[in-house]
């Protein structure tokens, strides 16, 4: 006898319709298949509702006695909430316009992460609960009761999607498929269900202000760590003002950029840009965070915790505030803060650079400016030295991050940087930059490595494309205006393109940047050695 | 000599069916509503997965029927196939499968055909092979495990960079260096 499986009962080919709508048809939630779940000693002290312990590998989530009742109640008041939701719950037409752009559904070929059915996941049960035709046609009328499974599919497809907006832009409709599963992930909230990773962060930004749970005097230092590596550089010792009143400008960017590799050295091009200019600034230990994962919690989170931002210019006194190489919270800063946050404080200004006088009428609303555009801005009006050879051992391409790309319209800027900063610098195909980029596969929280495997499925079509110009034009560093991208696309391009590393666009501006004063330039800031310009 | 040629012949003869018959195997391990899409979308960067098996079956079926096996040009092709599904939802012989099916859709096209003993000789020498790639295909499925295991470490020890370094400044030693 046998009963170990032949090669062809692996593959198991079948084109018959599978005997099971895809309404019944359930995930398989092993190890590796969804992130870690958040504690409720996490979520407690955050006011979270329904906080408990639980495991979603086992088959009792413990979901609270009136769950049914709390999804219902939670639906209802975002759809009236939110006229978009209920426009986005009855105008969508099954097209399928959306169904093969985004980028889990190439890399991982499952059904239910083309954008439609991942958006009918939660269509299904507002049809039932909110529409006449679903209540009387059931499922003709593509509506579904709300059972624990369809929960359970919820957390493991809504965790699945990184809210990038890739398959929005494809919409007919325009309908934004990102604030779909923002809704669903506030209604798994209100059951107690989130990520680690996502609640992790907040709970530590709502304590010290940084993803990390770093402590004012912890920041200050690990900031001046940056600074010993810069004079060892350059020669030049920075020593940059913390929590200082009455600077013109705020300088806010996400914490990883002091934290983690390869960030550290696009937060050190940002120190070395801003001594060079001589721009009057402060850094803040409190607003020491610009992401904010309250993005992917719910409304009221996000709110609270980018409330520090104006807060924290209007106890500093500071005039306008220039904001790093973030994505998701240039999308926050874009599209919600002014309503949610405004007005701005009364001793903030519309932006102006104090080195070329540029208005920045594009951020009258917020007074934030993006880095990308101050810095293009910076070039445009030579007002800075740059010696790009010293990156000729670099072939650069770059990667759109979503929100920037599609969230705020920065396409020009950073190319324009880029150009200015190195001799080298190459497109990735067409259809895979600017307003149509691929995800890194890991934004929206879910750069966590429990779900490396699903990560990297995301990670395809961007890593196909950058080994393409790997290929093509010896690409060995792709850039990005992202600390999310910074730390997902390492490992992206060491599984799809091995060879490729990464870099901030400012980290590249700062290798070519002259400063006055500085000693002859023989390492890069990794300190490495600058290939033609060794010691002699 | 004259054998060998006769099985070459046959492959070189039905070399489309039995390319079509693979890419159509492999395909079909994914869901019933994705295979169109793989199937049709032709740009490679808005369809990758499709794309690569069709040029790396294509490029292995050639390698076979010219009986040249040389690694440049197939180690890549079984890694176009392997590297995906390496992180794709599939069980390591599931993975693996879609190289050894090969053997039962040759042997599909090729057996009815063959009547001398020779030949046969020929077409179990032309299974090695397919074995050989087999085994290139597991070197490469391993790597792309151990390298997502590493891709973990790494990822930790980029995210808390700074963190370690200071750690080291305040211990006056490397983190990990045991108690002495």
């Amino acid at each position: 006898m046998s009963n170990i499986p032949s090669a062809e009962e692996l593959i198991k080919v079948s084109y018959d319709m599978p005997s099971e709508n895809w309404m019944d048809t359930k995930p398989e939630i092993t190890e590796g298949a969804v992130a870690y779940p958040a504690k409720k000693a996490t979520m407690e002290p955050l006011g979270m509702p329904n906080p408990h312990d639980w495991n979603p590998f086992e088959e009792d989530w413990h979901l609270p006695e009136n769950w049914e009742e709390i999804i219902y109640n939670g639906l209802k008041e975002r759809l009236e909430k939110y006229r978009s939701l209920k426009l986005f719950m009855d105008i969508c037409v099954r097209c399928g316009a959306c169904a093969d752009k985004c980028h889990y559904f190439i890399g991982s070929g499952d059904p239910k992460n083309m954008p439609v059915l991942r958006a009918e996941l939660l269509r299904s049960v507002y049809r039932k609960d909110f529409t006449t035709a679903g209540k009387i046609l059931g499922k003709l009328a593509g509506a579904r009761k709300l059972d624990k499974d369809v929960i359970k599919e919820w957390f493991y497809y809504f965790y699945q999607c990184t809210e990038c907006r890739r398959c929005s832009l494809y919409c007919p409709y325009g309908i934004d498929t990102a604030e779909v599963t923002m809704m669903a992930r506030e209604l798994l909230h209100e059951l107690g269900l989130g990520l680690h990773w996502i609640m992790d962060p907040v709970s530590n930004c709502n304590r010290t202000g940084n993803h990390l749970g770093i402590t004012p005097h912890a920041f200050k230092e690990i900031v001046e760590f940056l600074c010993e590596d810069i004079e060892e550089v350059t020669g030049i010792s920075i020593n940059p003002p913390f929590n200082e009143p009455g600077h013109e400008v705020l300088f806010i960017t996400p914490s990883g950029d002091a934290f983690a590799e390869p960030g550290i050295y696009t937060f050190m091009g940002y120190l070395m840009l801003f001594e060079e200019i001589g721009l009057d600034y402060t850094l803040s230990t409190y607003a020491s965070e610009g992401g904010n994962f309250g993005l992917f919690t719910s409304s009221s989170m996000m709110k609270k915790l980018n409330a520090k931002m104006y807060a924290e210019a209007e106890r500093l006194g500071s005039k306008w505030i220039l904001g790093g190489e973030c994505g998701h919270m240039w999308r926050v800063i874009n599209q919600y803060m002014s309503t949610m946050n405004g007005p701005t404080p009364s001793c903030m200004e519309t932006p102006v650079s104090p080195i070329t006088g540029t208005v920045f009428e594009n951020a009258r609303e917020t007074k934030m400016v993006h880095i990308a555009e101050f810095t293009a801005d910076l070039i445009k009006h030579n007002k800075i030295r740059l010696d790009p050879s010293r990156n000729d051992h670099l072939k650069t391409t770059f990667h759109d991050s979503c929100n920037p790309a599609r969230a705020m319209g920065l396409l020009e800027e950073p190319r324009e940087i880029m150009r200015a900063v190195c001799n080298n610098f190459y497109e990735m195909p067409e259809n895979t930059i600017r307003e149509q980029t691929f995800c890194c596969g890991a934004g929206s929280g879910l750069n966590t490595d429990e779900i490396m495997e699903i990560r990297m499925r995301g990670a395809l079509p961007r890593g196909n494309a950058l080994r393409y110009v790997q290929e093509k034009h010896g690409v060995n560093m792709m850039s990005c205006v992202c600390a999310i991208d910074r730390a997902t696309l390492p490992p992206l391009a060491d599984y799809w393109a091995p060879g490729v590393d990464i870099a901030g666009v400012h980290e590249l501006v700062a290798n070519a940047l002259v400063m006055k004063g500085e000693k002859k330039r023989t390492m890069d800031l990794r300190q490495e050695e600058l290939p033609g310009m060794e010691d002699e | 000599m004259s054998m060998r040629h006769q099985l070459q012949a046959l492959l070189s003869e039905h070399k489309q069916e039995i390319t079509d018959a693979w890419v159509s195997a492999i395909f079909g391990t994914y869901e019933i509503d994705t295979v169109g899409f793989l199937r049709s979308q032709e740009n490679a960067f808005s369809n990758p997965v499709g794309n690569k098996t069709k040029i790396a079956t294509a490029a292995l079926i050639d390698a076979l029927v010219d009986d040249n096996m040389d690694s440049d040009v197939v180690t890549p092709a079984v890694n176009e196939l392997i590297q995906v599904r390496a992180i794709q939802k599939f069980d390591a012989d599931q993975a693996m499968s879609v190289l050894f099916v090969l053997k039962n859709i040759i042997r599909k096209h090729i057996v009815p055909k063959l009547s001398k003993s020779e030949e046969f000789a020929d077409l179990l020498e032309l299974e090695s092979k397919i074995d050989s790639l087999a085994l290139v295909g597991f070197r490469i499925y391993s790597e792309c495990r151990d390298k997502v295991q590493r891709m973990r470490v790494d990822e930790f020890k980029r995210k808390h960079f700074q963190l370690l370094k200071r750690a080291e400044r305040i211990l006056e030693k490397p983190v990990g260096e045991p108690e002495s």
